[in-house]
């Protein structure tokens, strides 16, 4: 193995391990908007709902 | 300073009536000792005192995680710490006291230990051992105020028995170090001049964890309930 | 929304950083004269070392802001940048033993720098198991920021006491990595752009962890709302 072909599989293993972590990060932002964009609709149409009883 | 010796006072009687932790920490000792003579023992009628000293620290560090780190997790258990939290002892006094029965606990265990030592590695109990245990004794002291400080960190954690030895261990490295450089050198003759460097070593390492006891312990407890 | 065009702003610099890196490092830089090809891997683990012992300091600074003022952001800043460390740490010692095999012959020696990075790796590794181990919110901060302000006061001994240990000890290996010289200019420039680029993806990396720490502190409390909520519905 060249030294060449070693340094390439060196870097690639870096930039493997960045991109996963990258995408890791990335997918758990996304679930993390979904969640909250569910549980503020929730609290919503709660708070309405309780309004409405209160009137 | 009353209401230290008074916490510190508490511990050391209710161990006295039932002595749970120091047999338990002994115990423990030992076996380690026994596996390390397995592993680094002295050819028949040798004295290894290189062996000896690491043997030494791993029993240290061993009997100082299992049992330091449970000083503050016990008051939680028994749901005493508001109480010590709410005495007219302050954070760093509390502090000061948890970490002294801590010392205790372990010095106890370490003389064992020693003991133990002297006759599995075949070492003279002369000046040189004296030596050692002293360089053991200033070791015990950083060791058990940080284990008083991370056991009180991990205390509430899930799975806090594991948490201790994860936390204190990597931060203990410089003592530990200087540590078995000294007892292995003071088992093979050193007079204390000569380790001073290692001593110095221990000395800062002490400093430090009593110094982020007494600053950050009121952190630790505060707001546990 | 400015927001997010600004994280995806920092993200096209990053990635074009990181291309004007990696064509410096393989084509632009001339191989060094005795290590040969192997010591173009030096053009990443300087700057990953780098970032890691920032990012570690990052989380000791940013604890002791949290401890003193008490903004949930500080922690946020302290964890993401202790798990971001964690990972640029593991990929220094991963590189560093890549480099090590071919130019010292062995992937692993108790190196003082090698010795020392391994014991700080471990320490953060535990400020993590910490942070895992204890619930979300308020105590788990206090107790991270404590853990790395001890921490951080641990390492200058860490370093001392493991450079002596080494010195004292026979010596094992003559070459040490003081064969760092830069004879090129190139070289040097090479190493200041991926040093640029490196930092720019820890940066973004940050960015985004902390982002998912606020987003995931939003959702705790909309749950104790929804929680309120429920209850008092229930009651109507």
């Amino acid at each position: 193995m060249g030294p060449l072909i070693y340094l390439f599989w060196a870097y690639t293993l870096v930039f493997v391990a960045l991109f996963l972590y990258l995408w890791f990060l990335q997918r758990r932002q996304a679930g993390n908007e979904a969640e909250l964009k569910r549980l503020s609709a929730r609290v919503e149409a709660l708070r309405t709902g309780l309004g409405q009883g209160a009137q | 300073m009353r209401a230290m010796a008074a916490v510190l006072l508490k511990d050391v009687v209710v161990e006295l009536r039932g002595p749970m932790t120091t047999t338990a920490l002994a115990t423990v000792s030992l076996l380690v000792l026994v596996v390390l003579v397995f592993a680094f023992g002295p050819v028949w009628g040798q004295s290894e005192p290189t062996a000896a000293a690491g043997a030494l620290w791993v029993a240290l560090v061993v009997s100082g995680t299992l049992g330091g780190g449970r000083v503050v997790a016990v008051e939680r258990e028994r749901r005493c710490i508001d109480a010590l939290v709410l005495s007219p002892l302050d954070r760093g006094g509390l502090f000061v006291a948890k970490s002294a029965a801590a010392f205790v606990f372990i010095l106890v265990a370490e003389g064992f230990s020693l003991i133990v030592a002297l006759l599995f590695f075949n070492l003279a109990a002369d000046a040189a051992l004296a030596r050692t245990a002293a360089v053991l004794a200033l070791g015990a002291v950083g060791f058990a105020g940080l284990v008083t400080l991370v056991g009180a960190v991990g205390g509430r954690a899930k799975g806090r028995d594991f948490l201790v030895p994860l936390l204190a261990v990597p931060l203990y490295v410089p003592a530990l170090i200087a540590g078995v450089k000294a007892s292995a050198d003071a088992l093979g003759g050193a007079r204390l001049g000569e380790i001073a460097l290692w001593l110095k070593v221990l000395l800062s390492c002490d400093a430090i964890f009593v110094a982020a006891g007494l600053l950050l312990f009121e952190q630790v407890v505060a707001g546990s309930e | 929304m400015s927001k997010g065009n600004a994280t995806k702003l920092l993200g096209a610099a990053t990635l074009g950083l990181m291309v004007a890196a990696l064509f410096m490092v393989f084509v632009y830089a001339p191989a060094e004269a005795t290590q040969g090809d192997v010591q173009r891997i030096f053009y990443f683990h300087v700057p990953l070392a780098w970032v890691a012992f920032a990012a570690f300091a990052i989380t000791a600074v940013a604890g002791l802001f949290y401890l003193w003022l008490g903004y949930p952001v500080f922690d946020q800043l302290a964890y993401a940048a202790a798990e971001a460390g964690v990972v640029f740490c593991t990929l220094v010692l991963v590189t560093g033993s890549l480099w090590a095999r071919p130019i010292w012959g062995t992937w692993w020696t108790w190196d003082s720098r090698l010795t020392s990075t391994f014991i700080l790796w471990l320490l953060y590794v535990g400020y993590l198991a910490l942070r895992a181990a204890l619930a979300d919110g308020e105590q788990g901060a206090r107790m991270g920021a404590v853990f790395g302000l001890v921490a951080a006061a641990d390492v200058p001994v860490v370093v001392v006491s493991v450079r002596l240990w080494r010195t004292i000890h026979p010596a094992v290996l003559v070459t040490r990595e003081g064969s760092h010289g830069l004879a090129d200019a190139r070289m040097v420039a090479t190493l200041l752009v991926s040093m640029v680029a490196v930092t720019a993806v820890f940066g973004w990396l940050l960015a985004l962890r902390v982002a998912t720490l606020r987003a995931e502190a939003r959702l705790r409390g909309l749950a104790a709302e929804l929680l309120a909520l429920e209850r008092a519905s229930e009651e109507n």
